[in-house]
C-alpha cells in the first residue's frame, strides 16, 4: 500500500482514547485525529470495573469520532493498535476487545504495543529529537528510559508510589479536584516559601511516599497551601530532574524528552528547559494532548512497528498488565 | 581551597552534578570535583543539596578508607563553593573497558567490583549511586586479583540495616545489567565476588535485592519489606537545616510507605501508566 494509517486505542487506566496517525515522507508522523474520554472517579481513587465500563461505553463513539475527524472509513486502516500494557486489566480489557473486534470488521491485522514505549515514541515520532532520554511522569508511572541495545532500558524509576499518584493523594486528602496536577499548579503559582520536604533520590531512582507523607503533616500543622504546593512542586520535579539528568550523563545522550500527564506542568517543563541548556543539551515537550495518555501515540508506534512488519496474532493479544518496558523488542529502529 | 594550592590541567569530565577537573594539588596528582549551583533548583534547595553533598561525600570517602576500601583520599574541602579535592586514582572505569575485555579478564574484574562494593558493605556503608562508572579498575595483572577502586561516594556513607545493602545491590544490577546487557547474566559473577569480601551479610543483603526489585512497578510484589532509611534525603526548608549529615538522613522519605497500597485497585489512583 501507498502509506499506512493505523488506528491506536488506548485505556490503561482513566483515559479511554482513539487516535490515528499515518507516517510522514520526512521520517515524521502525522497525527490525523485523537479523541479522548476521561473517566472521573465520583470519590476516592480509580475503580478498574467502572473505569473499564465507561471505556466500554466511550470507545465505539471514540472510534467513529476518530474515523470521522481523519475523514477515513474503517476499511483504508492499514492495522489497529492497542495499548497491550502495563495499566489495570479491566481497563486494558476493554481496550483490546475493541481493537480485536475492530480489526476483524475491518479485515486488517491487530498490533499491541507497549504504552510506555508509545510515550517515547510519540515524541520522537512528532518533534525534532532523535534519540532521547524520557522522562516519564504520570500518575501510574516515574521512569527515565533510553534505548540501549536494542530496547529500551529503564535507568530509574520511582521506588514507591508514581509522582502523579503522588500528587493525587495529595489532592484528594486536601479536597482538591481530580486529577491534582493542575490544581496543585495553579495553587504552587501563588506560593513562595519552600517548606522542609524529603528529598529523595537513589541513583536514578526516585520515591516520593515520604514526600506524600510530610506534606500531610504540613498541612496538619496549618502550612499555607499555596506554599504547600509550591514546596512539592519544587522538591518532587528538582528529583525528577536530576536523575534525569543523571540518566543522560551516564548513557550519554544531549536530548531529554518529557511525556505522560505530568509533563504538562509547566514548572517541570521549565525545569527541565534550564537543566538542558546548563548542560548544552535539549528539551523536548510534546503538545499536551499527546503527553496525556491518549490513542495517537499508541497509533504511532502501532504504525512503526507495522512498518518493521510486527503484527500480533489475536492468539497473542492478551493485555499484559506488568508489561515492562525492557520486554519489548525494539525491530523498528 | 586556597587557589595557590590547586593548578588546573583540564577537565576531566562534566557530570550529571559535579564538573571533574585534574590537576596538581601542593604538586601532587588531584581531581578537584566542583559541584556547580543548578539553575533548575529553588536556590535555597540547590544550596542545602550542594553542601550536604559534599560534607556526606568527605565523609563516605573517609570511612571507607578507614575501612580499608581503596578510594581517593579526600586533600581539600570547601563547601560554600561545593569544591572537594581528591587524589587522582588512575584508571579506566569498569564501564568504558568492561565489553571490549576477554572473557577471563572480564570474570576477574565482576568478581572484583563484587568485591569492592562488599567490602565498602563490611565496612559499614553503602555507596549509593553504585554504576559501574563509579568503579576504577587501577591495577589489572595479567593473574591474580584486579584492583578496582570505587570512586564518587556522594551518595554513600554510612548504613545500618540490610536495606541500604540492598539497595546499592539492586542499583549495580540495574546499571549493570542495562550498560552491559551483552554480559548481563555476568552479574552472577559480580555477586560471587561481593559474597566473597562479606560472607556474613552477603545472604540477606542478596535477598533484599530481590525484594526491593520487586517493589519496582508492574512486577510482581513481595510483601512490604522492613522500613529501611534512604541515605540521600535533604530536608529543606526552614528548622532543618541539615549542618549535621545526620540531620539530612533523618529526613529521608521512606521507600516503603507506599507498598501497602500497591496491591488494592481502589488505590490505584492517579493519572495512570
Amino acid at each position: 500500500m501507498a502509506t499506512s494509517l493505523v488506528l491506536g486505542i488506548e485505556s490503561t487506566a482513566h483515559t479511554a482514547s482513539v487516535g490515528i496517525a499515518s507516517p510522514g515522507r520526512d521520517g515524521r508522523f502525522r497525527v490525523l485525529s485523537n479523541r479522548s474520554a476521561v473517566w472521573r472517579p465520583p470519590e476516592g481513587g480509580i475503580h478498574p470495573r467502572e473505569a473499564a465500563n465507561a471505556h466500554a461505553e466511550a470507545l465505539p463513539g471514540l472510534i467513529r469520532e476518530a474515523l470521522g475527524e481523519a475523514k477515513v472509513t474503517a476499511r483504508a486502516l492499514s492495522a489497529v493498535a492497542f495499548a497491550q500494557g502495563p495499566g489495570l486489566g479491566p481497563c486494558l480489557r476493554t481496550g483490546a476487545s475493541a481493537a480485536r473486534a475492530l480489526a476483524l470488521t475491518a479485515g486488517v491485522p491487530l498490533v499491541g504495543v507497549n504504552h510506555c514505549v508509545a510515550h517515547l515514541e510519540v515524541g520522537r515520532a512528532t518533534l525534532a529529537c532523535e534519540d532521547p532520554v524520557l522522562l516519564y511522569a504520570s500518575g501510574g508511572n516515574t521512569q527515565v528510559i533510553a534505548f540501549a541495545g536494542g530496547r529500551y532500558r529503564v535507568f530509574g524509576e520511582t521506588l514507591d508510589i508514581g509522582i502523579g499518584n503522588m500528587l493525587d493523594k495529595f489532592g484528594r486528602e486536601a479536597g482538591l479536584p481530580f486529577p491534582a496536577g493542575p490544581a496543585i499548579e495553579e495553587l504552587a503559582s501563588r506560593g513562595s516559601e519552600l517548606l522542609p520536604l524529603p528529598y529523595s533520590v537513589k541513583g536514578m531512582d526516585v520515591a516520593y511516599s515520604g514526600m506524600l507523607t510530610a506534606a500531610l503533616q504540613l498541612r496538619r500543622d496549618g502550612a499555607g497551601m499555596e506554599d504547600i504546593a509550591f514546596s512539592i512542586q519544587e522538591v518532587a520535579f528538582a528529583m525528577l530532574v536530576e536523575v534525569a539528568e543523571r540518566a543522560m550523563a551516564h548513557v550519554g545522550r544531549d536530548e531529554l524528552l518529557l511525556g505522560g500527564g505530568v509533563a504538562a506542568n509547566a514548572r517541570l517543563v521549565e525545569m527541565a528547559e534550564v537543566m538542558a541548556r546548563e548542560r548544552g543539551a535539549s528539551s523536548f515537550v510534546p503538545e499536551r494532548r499527546l503527553c496525556v495518555d491518549n490513542g495517537a501515540m499508541i497509533a504511532v508506534l502501532g504504525a512503526m512497528m507495522l512498518g518493521a512488519g510486527v503484527t500480533t496474532p489475536v492468539g497473542e493479544s492478551a493485555v499484559r498488565q506488568r508489561f515492562r518496558t525492557d520486554e519489548v523488542e525494539v525491530s523498528w529502529r | 581551597m586556597s587557589p595557590s594550592l590547586w593548578a588546573p590541567d583540564r577537565v576531566i569530565a562534566q557530570g550529571a552534578e559535579a564538573v571533574l577537573q585534574s590537576g596538581l594539588w601542593l604538586g601532587q596528582p588531584a581531581v578537584l570535583k566542583l559541584r556547580a549551583p543548578k539553575g533548575y533548583r529553588h536556590p535555597g534547595l540547590d544550596e542545602r543539596i550542594r553542601a550536604s553533598r559534599v560534607r556526606a561525600e568527605a565523609r563516605a570517602l573517609r570511612d571507607a578508607r578507614l575501612a580499608g576500601v581503596r578510594t581517593p583520599a579526600v586533600l581539600d574541602l570547601d563547601e560554600p563553593s561545593g569544591a572537594i579535592v581528591l587524589e587522582r586514582i588512575e584508571g579506566p572505569t569498569v564501564r568504558a573497558v568492561y565489553d571490549g575485555m576477554p572473557d577471563g579478564d572480564r570474570a576477574r574484574v565482576a568478581r572484583a567490583l563484587g568485591a569492592a562494593l562488599g567490602h565498602l558493605h563490611a565496612g559499614g556503608l553503602v555507596h549509593g549511586d553504585p554504576t559501574t562508572s563509579n568503579f576504577i579498575v587501577e591495577r589489572l595483572p595479567p593473574e591474580g586479583e584486579p584492583l578496582v577502586a570505587v570512586i564518587d561516594m556522594s551518595m554513600g556513607g554510612r548504613a545500618e540495616g540490610v536495606e541500604g545493602r540492598g539497595v546499592d545491590l539492586r542499583l549495580l544490577y540495574e546499571a549493570f545489567g542495562s550498560t552491559h546487557h551483552l554480559h548481563a547474566d555476568e552479574f552472577d559473577l559480580v555477586l560471587e565476588g561481593y559474597s566473597a569480601a562479606c560472607p556474613g551479610l552477603a545472604g540477606e543483603a542478596i535477598a533484599r535485592m530481590g525484594a526491593i526489585a520487586a517493589r519496582g512497578r508492574y512486577q510482581d510484589r513481595a510483601p512490604a519489606a522492613a522500613s529501611g532509611r534512604g541515605r540521600e534525603g535533604v530536608a529543606v526548608g526552614d528548622g532543618k537545616d541539615g549542618d549535621d549529615a545526620d540531620d539530612v538522613d533523618a529526613d529521608d522519605g521512606d521507600a516503603d510507605d507506599g507498598d501497602a497500597d500497591d496491591g488494592d485497585a481502589e488505590d490505584e489512583d492517579g493519572e495512570g501508566p
